[in-house]
Protein backbone atom coordinates (compact mmCIF):
# COMPACT_ATOMS: atom_id res chain seq x y z
CA UNK A 1 0.00 0.00 0.00
CA UNK A 2 1.13 3.39 -1.01
CA UNK A 3 1.17 6.02 1.69
CA UNK A 4 -1.22 8.44 0.89
CA UNK A 5 -0.36 11.87 0.50
CA UNK A 6 -2.56 13.74 3.34
CA UNK A 7 -5.15 12.93 5.64
CA UNK A 8 -8.25 14.69 6.13
CA UNK A 9 -8.53 15.67 10.05
CA UNK A 10 -11.88 16.78 10.90
CA UNK A 11 -11.86 19.19 14.19
CA UNK A 12 -15.23 20.08 16.16
CA UNK A 13 -14.54 24.15 17.20
CA UNK A 14 -15.53 26.44 19.39
CA UNK A 15 -14.72 30.04 20.52
CA UNK A 16 -16.03 31.32 23.70
CA UNK A 17 -15.87 34.82 22.04
CA UNK A 18 -17.56 34.57 18.79
CA UNK A 19 -21.37 34.24 18.54
CA UNK A 20 -21.58 30.65 16.37
CA UNK A 21 -22.28 27.43 17.39
CA UNK A 22 -19.74 25.09 18.03
CA UNK A 23 -18.75 24.61 14.02
CA UNK A 24 -16.24 21.28 12.08
CA UNK A 25 -13.65 23.01 10.18
CA UNK A 26 -11.36 20.19 8.29
CA UNK A 27 -7.95 20.31 7.43
CA UNK A 28 -5.44 18.10 4.91
CA UNK A 29 -2.51 18.01 6.37
CA UNK A 30 0.38 16.41 5.12
CA UNK A 31 0.73 12.50 5.99
CA UNK A 32 3.83 11.04 7.19
CA UNK A 33 3.48 7.31 8.45
CA UNK A 34 5.47 7.94 11.72
CA UNK A 35 3.93 11.11 12.54
CA UNK A 36 1.71 10.99 15.61
CA UNK A 37 -1.92 13.12 15.98
CA UNK A 38 -0.23 15.81 17.91
CA UNK A 39 2.40 16.40 15.84
CA UNK A 40 -0.54 16.87 12.67
CA UNK A 41 -2.25 18.73 14.94
CA UNK A 42 1.00 20.91 15.48
CA UNK A 43 1.06 21.19 11.62
CA UNK A 44 -2.44 22.45 11.51
CA UNK A 45 -1.41 25.16 13.95
CA UNK A 46 1.77 26.53 12.42
CA UNK A 47 1.05 26.40 8.49
CA UNK A 48 -3.02 26.42 8.40
CA UNK A 49 -4.47 27.83 10.82
CA UNK A 50 -2.90 29.60 14.00
CA UNK A 51 -6.44 29.91 15.52
CA UNK A 52 -6.80 26.32 16.39
CA UNK A 53 -6.30 25.61 20.16
CA UNK A 54 -5.39 22.31 22.23
CA UNK A 55 -3.45 21.53 25.10
CA UNK A 56 0.26 19.14 25.04
CA UNK A 57 3.43 19.55 26.41
CA UNK A 58 5.82 16.24 26.94
CA UNK A 59 4.19 14.75 23.07
CA UNK A 60 5.38 11.61 24.95
CA UNK A 61 2.33 10.69 26.77
CA UNK A 62 3.15 11.20 30.08
CA UNK A 63 2.02 14.71 30.91
CA UNK A 64 -1.66 14.39 30.38
CA UNK A 65 -2.63 17.07 28.68
CA UNK A 66 -3.49 16.50 25.05
CA UNK A 67 -6.50 14.08 25.78
CA UNK A 68 -9.29 14.71 23.27
CA UNK A 69 -11.85 12.06 21.34
CA UNK A 70 -10.69 10.88 18.42
CA UNK A 71 -13.61 9.08 16.17
CA UNK A 72 -15.49 8.95 19.24
CA UNK A 73 -12.99 7.56 21.61
CA UNK A 74 -11.09 9.31 24.51
CA UNK A 75 -7.33 9.42 23.65
CA UNK A 76 -3.75 10.91 23.80
CA UNK A 77 -3.37 12.56 20.48
CA UNK A 78 0.45 12.45 21.34
CA UNK A 79 0.01 8.34 22.08
CA UNK A 80 -1.41 7.94 18.07
CA UNK A 81 0.33 7.81 14.95
CA UNK A 82 -1.28 8.73 12.07
CA UNK A 83 -0.54 5.24 10.15
CA UNK A 84 -3.08 3.74 12.35
CA UNK A 85 -5.16 6.66 11.60
CA UNK A 86 -5.48 6.18 8.00
CA UNK A 87 -6.97 6.71 5.91
CA UNK A 88 -8.72 8.93 7.78
CA UNK A 89 -10.66 11.29 7.90
CA UNK A 90 -10.21 11.36 12.02
CA UNK A 91 -12.80 13.11 13.58
CA UNK A 92 -11.27 15.17 16.79
CA UNK A 93 -13.68 16.78 19.54
CA UNK A 94 -12.96 18.16 23.13
CA UNK A 95 -12.53 15.24 25.55
CA UNK A 96 -17.02 14.43 26.37
CA UNK A 97 -18.54 15.16 29.68
CA UNK A 98 -16.15 18.19 30.61
CA UNK A 99 -16.88 21.79 29.98
CA UNK A 100 -15.28 23.43 26.67
CA UNK A 101 -13.15 26.75 27.02
CA UNK A 102 -12.02 26.57 23.43
CA UNK A 103 -11.76 24.31 20.70
CA UNK A 104 -10.08 21.16 21.94
CA UNK A 105 -9.41 22.73 25.88
CA UNK A 106 -11.49 21.56 28.64
CA UNK A 107 -12.43 22.67 32.45
CA UNK A 108 -10.62 19.80 34.62
CA UNK A 109 -11.46 22.13 37.50
CA UNK A 110 -14.42 19.57 38.43
CA UNK A 111 -11.57 16.91 38.65
CA UNK A 112 -8.96 19.34 40.46
CA UNK A 113 -12.37 19.49 42.98
CA UNK A 114 -12.72 15.86 43.53
CA UNK A 115 -8.60 14.88 44.19
CA UNK A 116 -8.81 16.80 48.11
CA UNK A 117 -12.41 15.35 48.43
CA UNK A 118 -11.05 11.56 48.23
CA UNK A 119 -7.86 12.55 49.94
CA UNK A 120 -5.86 11.53 47.47
CA UNK A 121 -2.56 12.06 49.38
CA UNK A 122 -0.37 10.37 52.28
CA UNK A 123 -1.18 11.27 55.83
CA UNK A 124 1.18 10.39 58.15
CA UNK A 125 0.73 8.85 61.62
CA UNK A 126 -0.67 10.32 64.13
CA UNK A 127 2.19 12.54 65.45
CA UNK A 128 3.38 11.55 68.96
CA UNK A 129 5.58 14.10 71.04
CA UNK A 130 7.75 11.65 71.15
CA UNK A 131 7.59 10.87 67.44
CA UNK A 132 8.35 14.65 66.72
CA UNK A 133 11.42 14.87 68.95
CA UNK A 134 13.24 11.93 66.97
CA UNK A 135 14.56 12.60 63.92
CA UNK A 136 12.20 11.39 60.74
CA UNK A 137 13.56 7.91 59.91
CA UNK A 138 12.63 7.02 56.00
CA UNK A 139 9.69 4.84 54.88
CA UNK A 140 10.55 2.04 53.75
CA UNK A 141 8.78 0.15 51.90
CA UNK A 142 9.52 -3.80 50.69
CA UNK A 143 8.48 -4.60 46.81
CA UNK A 144 5.49 -6.19 47.89
CA UNK A 145 4.04 -3.22 50.15
CA UNK A 146 5.17 -1.28 47.12
CA UNK A 147 3.07 -3.53 44.15
CA UNK A 148 0.25 -3.15 46.27
CA UNK A 149 -0.76 0.62 45.13
CA UNK A 150 2.23 1.24 41.75
CA UNK A 151 -0.45 0.59 38.99
CA UNK A 152 -2.67 2.87 40.81
CA UNK A 153 0.12 5.32 41.53
CA UNK A 154 0.48 5.64 37.54
CA UNK A 155 -2.09 8.31 37.06
CA UNK A 156 -1.88 11.02 34.68
CA UNK A 157 -4.51 12.99 35.16
CA UNK A 158 -5.24 12.85 31.26
CA UNK A 159 -8.89 12.73 32.37
CA UNK A 160 -9.61 9.94 29.54
CA UNK A 161 -11.14 7.81 32.12
CA UNK A 162 -14.46 10.42 32.62
CA UNK A 163 -14.71 11.02 29.21
CA UNK A 164 -15.35 7.05 28.99
CA UNK A 165 -17.10 6.91 31.97
CA UNK A 166 -21.29 7.07 31.04
CA UNK A 167 -22.15 7.34 34.54
CA UNK A 168 -19.70 10.34 34.67
CA UNK A 169 -21.35 11.96 31.77
CA UNK A 170 -25.03 11.13 33.57
CA UNK A 171 -23.98 12.93 37.30
CA UNK A 172 -21.04 15.20 37.29
CA UNK A 173 -21.28 14.50 40.75
CA UNK A 174 -19.97 11.18 40.52
CA UNK A 175 -16.06 11.31 41.98
CA UNK A 176 -15.09 9.12 38.94
CA UNK A 177 -12.71 6.71 37.47
CA UNK A 178 -9.29 8.66 38.22
CA UNK A 179 -9.83 10.20 41.57
CA UNK A 180 -11.47 6.99 43.04
CA UNK A 181 -8.78 5.23 41.82
CA UNK A 182 -6.24 7.12 43.55
CA UNK A 183 -8.23 6.78 46.72
CA UNK A 184 -7.31 3.32 46.51
CA UNK A 185 -3.93 4.39 45.53
CA UNK A 186 -3.34 5.95 48.88
CA UNK A 187 -5.45 3.72 50.87
CA UNK A 188 -3.27 0.66 50.12
CA UNK A 189 0.38 2.57 50.85
CA UNK A 190 1.69 1.43 53.89
CA UNK A 191 2.78 4.39 54.61
CA UNK A 192 -0.43 6.02 54.84
CA UNK A 193 -2.87 6.40 57.90
CA UNK A 194 -5.70 8.36 56.23
CA UNK A 195 -7.89 5.50 55.21
CA UNK A 196 -10.26 6.60 58.28
CA UNK A 197 -10.55 9.77 56.41
CA UNK A 198 -11.30 8.59 52.88
CA UNK A 199 -14.27 6.22 54.14
CA UNK A 200 -16.94 8.72 53.70
CA UNK A 201 -16.10 9.66 50.04
CA UNK A 202 -16.14 6.39 49.71
CA UNK A 203 -19.42 5.16 50.59
CA UNK A 204 -21.33 7.84 49.50
CA UNK A 205 -23.21 7.55 46.71
CA UNK A 206 -21.17 9.87 44.60
CA UNK A 207 -18.00 7.34 45.88
CA UNK A 208 -17.89 3.88 44.58
CA UNK A 209 -21.72 3.33 44.65
CA UNK A 210 -22.41 5.43 41.37
CA UNK A 211 -20.18 2.93 39.21
CA UNK A 212 -21.95 0.07 37.34
CA UNK A 213 -18.88 -1.82 36.64
CA UNK A 214 -19.00 -0.51 32.84
CA UNK A 215 -15.09 -0.48 32.37
CA UNK A 216 -14.94 1.85 29.74
CA UNK A 217 -12.59 3.67 31.91
CA UNK A 218 -10.40 0.72 31.64
CA UNK A 219 -9.92 0.13 28.29
CA UNK A 220 -9.14 3.90 27.42
CA UNK A 221 -6.57 4.40 30.45
CA UNK A 222 -3.36 4.72 28.70
CA UNK A 223 -1.41 3.84 32.10
CA UNK A 224 -3.06 1.02 32.20
CA UNK A 225 -4.31 2.20 35.75
CA UNK A 226 -7.60 -0.25 35.77
CA UNK A 227 -9.62 2.30 37.64
CA UNK A 228 -12.86 -0.31 37.24
CA UNK A 229 -11.06 -2.55 39.40
CA UNK A 230 -10.09 -0.12 42.46
CA UNK A 231 -14.00 1.04 42.51
CA UNK A 232 -15.15 -2.61 42.74
CA UNK A 233 -12.37 -3.62 45.01
CA UNK A 234 -13.81 -0.70 47.49
CA UNK A 235 -17.40 -1.73 46.86
CA UNK A 236 -16.67 -5.16 48.72
CA UNK A 237 -14.91 -3.61 51.52
CA UNK A 238 -18.38 -0.53 51.40
CA UNK A 239 -20.60 -2.98 51.65
CA UNK A 240 -18.59 -5.29 54.21
CA UNK A 241 -18.34 -1.83 56.42
CA UNK A 242 -22.13 -1.60 55.95
CA UNK A 243 -23.06 -4.57 57.19
CA UNK A 244 -20.95 -5.10 60.45
CA UNK A 245 -22.15 -1.62 60.97
CA UNK A 246 -25.64 -2.67 61.03
CA UNK A 247 -25.10 -5.66 62.82
CA UNK A 248 -22.72 -3.65 65.32
CA UNK A 249 -24.39 -0.81 66.54
CA UNK A 250 -21.76 2.26 67.40
CA UNK A 251 -18.74 0.37 65.31
CA UNK A 252 -18.63 3.39 63.44
CA UNK A 253 -20.40 7.21 63.70
CA UNK B 1 -13.61 17.02 53.51
CA UNK B 2 -16.85 14.53 54.66
CA UNK B 3 -19.49 16.76 54.94
CA UNK B 4 -20.83 16.95 51.07
CA UNK B 5 -21.14 12.62 52.18
CA UNK B 6 -24.14 10.98 53.11
CA UNK B 7 -23.60 7.28 53.27
CA UNK B 8 -25.34 5.42 50.74
CA UNK B 9 -28.10 2.37 51.42
CA UNK B 10 -27.24 0.83 47.67
CA UNK B 11 -24.15 -2.33 49.51
CA UNK B 12 -27.81 -3.46 50.81
CA UNK B 13 -29.09 -3.89 47.32
CA UNK B 14 -26.25 -4.42 45.73
CA UNK B 15 -26.04 -7.45 48.08
CA UNK B 16 -29.10 -9.04 47.39
CA UNK B 17 -28.67 -7.97 43.24
CA UNK B 18 -24.88 -9.97 43.20
CA UNK B 19 -25.97 -13.11 45.28
CA UNK B 20 -29.50 -12.72 42.89
CA UNK B 21 -26.55 -12.57 40.25
CA UNK B 22 -24.69 -15.65 41.10
CA UNK B 23 -28.09 -17.66 41.62
CA UNK B 24 -28.80 -16.48 38.19
CA UNK B 25 -25.51 -17.71 36.82
CA UNK B 26 -25.58 -20.91 38.31
CA UNK B 27 -28.69 -22.29 39.17
CA UNK B 28 -30.76 -20.99 35.84
CA UNK B 29 -28.92 -22.68 33.37
CA UNK B 30 -28.78 -25.66 35.24
CA UNK B 31 -32.55 -25.76 35.68
CA UNK B 32 -32.76 -24.77 31.29
CA UNK B 33 -30.83 -27.76 30.99
CA UNK B 34 -32.11 -30.15 33.43
CA UNK B 35 -36.16 -28.98 32.28
CA UNK B 36 -35.91 -28.03 28.63
CA UNK B 37 -33.58 -30.62 27.25
CA UNK B 38 -32.64 -33.69 29.76
CA UNK B 39 -36.25 -34.23 30.89
CA UNK B 40 -37.66 -34.14 27.52
CA UNK B 41 -34.75 -36.27 26.16
CA UNK B 42 -35.15 -38.96 28.89
CA UNK B 43 -38.74 -38.95 28.60
CA UNK B 44 -38.50 -42.17 26.67
CA UNK B 45 -39.35 -45.56 28.16
CA UNK B 46 -39.34 -45.02 32.34
CA UNK B 47 -38.55 -41.37 31.85
CA UNK B 48 -42.40 -40.73 31.97
CA UNK B 49 -43.61 -37.83 34.52
CA UNK B 50 -40.38 -37.01 35.80
CA UNK B 51 -41.71 -33.70 36.07
CA UNK B 52 -44.79 -34.61 37.47
CA UNK B 53 -46.08 -32.31 40.14
CA UNK B 54 -46.55 -35.26 42.65
CA UNK B 55 -43.01 -35.64 42.83
CA UNK B 56 -41.98 -32.29 42.67
CA UNK B 57 -43.77 -31.41 45.40
CA UNK B 58 -41.88 -34.42 46.66
CA UNK B 59 -38.62 -32.57 46.07
CA UNK B 60 -40.09 -30.32 49.01
CA UNK B 61 -40.73 -32.92 51.64
CA UNK B 62 -37.66 -31.92 53.23
CA UNK B 63 -37.84 -28.10 55.00
CA UNK B 64 -34.64 -26.96 53.53
CA UNK B 65 -35.82 -27.18 50.24
CA UNK B 66 -38.80 -24.99 50.69
CA UNK B 67 -36.15 -22.28 52.50
CA UNK B 68 -33.67 -23.04 49.13
CA UNK B 69 -37.00 -22.71 46.88
CA UNK B 70 -38.28 -19.36 48.33
CA UNK B 71 -34.65 -17.94 48.70
CA UNK B 72 -34.03 -18.36 45.10
CA UNK B 73 -36.82 -16.39 43.85
CA UNK B 74 -36.81 -14.05 46.58
CA UNK B 75 -33.15 -13.19 45.45
CA UNK B 76 -33.44 -13.67 41.66
CA UNK B 77 -36.49 -11.00 41.89
CA UNK B 78 -34.14 -8.68 44.09
CA UNK B 79 -31.76 -9.11 41.28
CA UNK B 80 -34.08 -8.14 38.45
CA UNK B 81 -35.63 -5.01 40.54
CA UNK B 82 -31.76 -3.66 40.37
CA UNK B 83 -31.08 -4.27 36.99
CA UNK B 84 -34.38 -2.70 35.42
CA UNK B 85 -33.72 0.16 37.70
CA UNK B 86 -30.17 1.00 37.02
CA UNK B 87 -31.10 -0.06 33.38
CA UNK B 88 -33.58 3.06 33.48
CA UNK B 89 -30.89 5.19 34.92
CA UNK B 90 -28.08 4.06 32.39
CA UNK B 91 -31.34 4.67 29.37
CA UNK B 92 -31.38 8.59 30.77
CA UNK B 93 -35.06 7.55 32.38
CA UNK B 94 -34.12 9.53 36.19
CA UNK B 95 -37.88 9.06 37.93
CA UNK B 96 -36.42 9.10 41.39
CA UNK B 97 -37.62 7.98 44.11
CA UNK B 98 -41.14 6.26 42.43
CA UNK B 99 -39.61 3.92 40.58
CA UNK B 100 -36.92 2.92 42.88
CA UNK B 101 -39.70 2.74 44.82
CA UNK B 102 -41.46 0.18 42.46
CA UNK B 103 -38.51 -1.55 41.42
CA UNK B 104 -37.41 -2.83 45.06
CA UNK B 105 -41.03 -2.75 46.24
CA UNK B 106 -42.03 -5.73 44.06
CA UNK B 107 -39.36 -7.05 44.39
CA UNK B 108 -40.27 -6.89 48.12
CA UNK B 109 -43.50 -8.00 46.90
CA UNK B 110 -42.54 -11.12 45.15
CA UNK B 111 -40.30 -12.57 48.43
CA UNK B 112 -43.03 -12.30 50.48
CA UNK B 113 -45.22 -14.10 47.94
CA UNK B 114 -42.45 -17.01 47.58
CA UNK B 115 -42.00 -17.28 51.70
CA UNK B 116 -46.34 -17.54 52.01
CA UNK B 117 -46.01 -20.17 48.86
CA UNK B 118 -43.51 -22.59 50.27
CA UNK B 119 -45.15 -21.91 53.69
CA UNK B 120 -48.75 -22.80 52.11
CA UNK B 121 -47.80 -25.76 49.50
CA UNK B 122 -49.23 -28.76 50.79
CA UNK B 123 -47.11 -31.49 52.02
CA UNK B 124 -46.17 -34.40 49.85
S1 LIG C 1 -6.86 6.54 35.48
FE1 LIG C 1 -5.88 6.38 33.44
S2 LIG C 1 -7.37 7.34 32.04
FE2 LIG C 1 -7.93 7.99 34.11
S3 LIG C 1 -6.88 9.96 34.42
FE3 LIG C 1 -5.52 8.35 35.24
S4 LIG C 1 -4.15 7.82 33.54
FE4 LIG C 1 -5.88 8.96 32.64
S1 LIG D 1 1.42 15.77 25.29
FE1 LIG D 1 1.76 14.94 27.29
S2 LIG D 1 0.43 13.25 27.32
FE2 LIG D 1 0.25 13.91 25.26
Amino acid sequence: MTDPETILIEVLRWHPDTPEAPWWQSYEVPYRADATLLEALQTIKDDLDGTLTFRWSCRMAICGSCGCMVNGRPELSCHLLLRDLAPGPVRLEPLAHFPVIRDLVIDQQDFLDKLPAVGAYLVPAEETEAAAAAPAAPSRQTPAQMADYYQYAQCINCLLCYSACPQYGLKPDFLGPAALALMARHDADSRDHGQAGRRAARDADTGVWDCTLVGHCTEVCPQGVDPARAINRNKTASARDYVFDLLLPGRRR
Amino acid sequence: MNARFRRSHEPLFWLLFGAGGLLAALVLPALVLFTGVIVPVARGPGGEGLLDYTRVLGLLAWPGARVALAGSIALLAWHAAHRILHLCHDLGVHAGRGLKWSCYGSAALVSLLACGLVILLPSP
